[in-house]
């Protein structure tokens, strides 16, 4: 899958580590997300959503979607 | 700072603990092998010999309690580690066994932890450069 966490961390000048804090993950969980190697389970993309007060569905998209 | 402040209260937490059961498997093997050697027509020699299993429990304790500390990738990491483990270790033995029917020399069950704790090393680095 793809998605914007990248960009909207850095939109709001966090670092890795300010938003695993925020998260309540790994800063390696976040790099994982961020590169797209790890898709996130369900509640974690529904945190990350509330955090960034998007829906899910703006944030992820299948990788089909994203073209 | 590389990693979460829980993260690493989890890992200073294992850290002890596993230091701790460690340094206790070290004395026990120490001291069971000692006394085992100067009893040797004692009836609790199988007793006694067991004794460092109980430090043992308490590594595995510790190594599960800093698992359930991960988080869900950091998780799933070691379980792809540990299925990789499992899997090349149960290939590993089996085949072995085949080569002691022609004749290779039959080897200690210690071998099968060897083997076991080897892969989950291999297994956790290739996870690792998986996801990053």
């Amino acid at each position: 899958m793809k998605n914007l966490l990248r960009v909207l961390r850095t939109e709001r000048g966090w670092s890795q580590l300010d938003l695993a804090e925020q998260l309540g993950v790994s800063r390696q969980t976040v790099n994982a997300l961020e590169t797209e190697r790890y898709d996130p389970s369900l509640p974690l993309a529904m945190r990350i959503a509330r955090l960034f007060e998007r829906p899910v569905e703006s944030l992820f998209f299948l990788d089909e979607d994203a073209t | 700072m590389t990693e979460t402040a829980s993260l690493r209260r989890a890992a200073r937490r294992y850290r002890l603990e596993f230091g701790g059961a460690m340094a206790a498997y070290a004395l026990t093997v120490l001291g069971t092998s000692l006394w085992i050697d100067a009893n040797p027509g004692s009836s609790a020699r199988l007793p006694v010999a067991l004794l460092p299993v109980i430090p043992v429990v308490l590594v595995v304790v510790a190594a599960v309690r800093f698992f359930r500390s991960q988080d869900e990738l950091l998780r799933r990491r070691q379980v792809e580690a540990l299925a990789f483990a499992f899997v090349g270790t149960a290939l590993a033995v089996i085949t072995y066994g085949f080569f002691e029917t022609v004749g290779f020399p039959r080897l200690s069950a210690w071998w099968t932890w060897g083997t076991m704790a080897i892969l989950w090393c291999v297994g956790t680095f290739v996870s690792s450069r998986r996801y990053g």
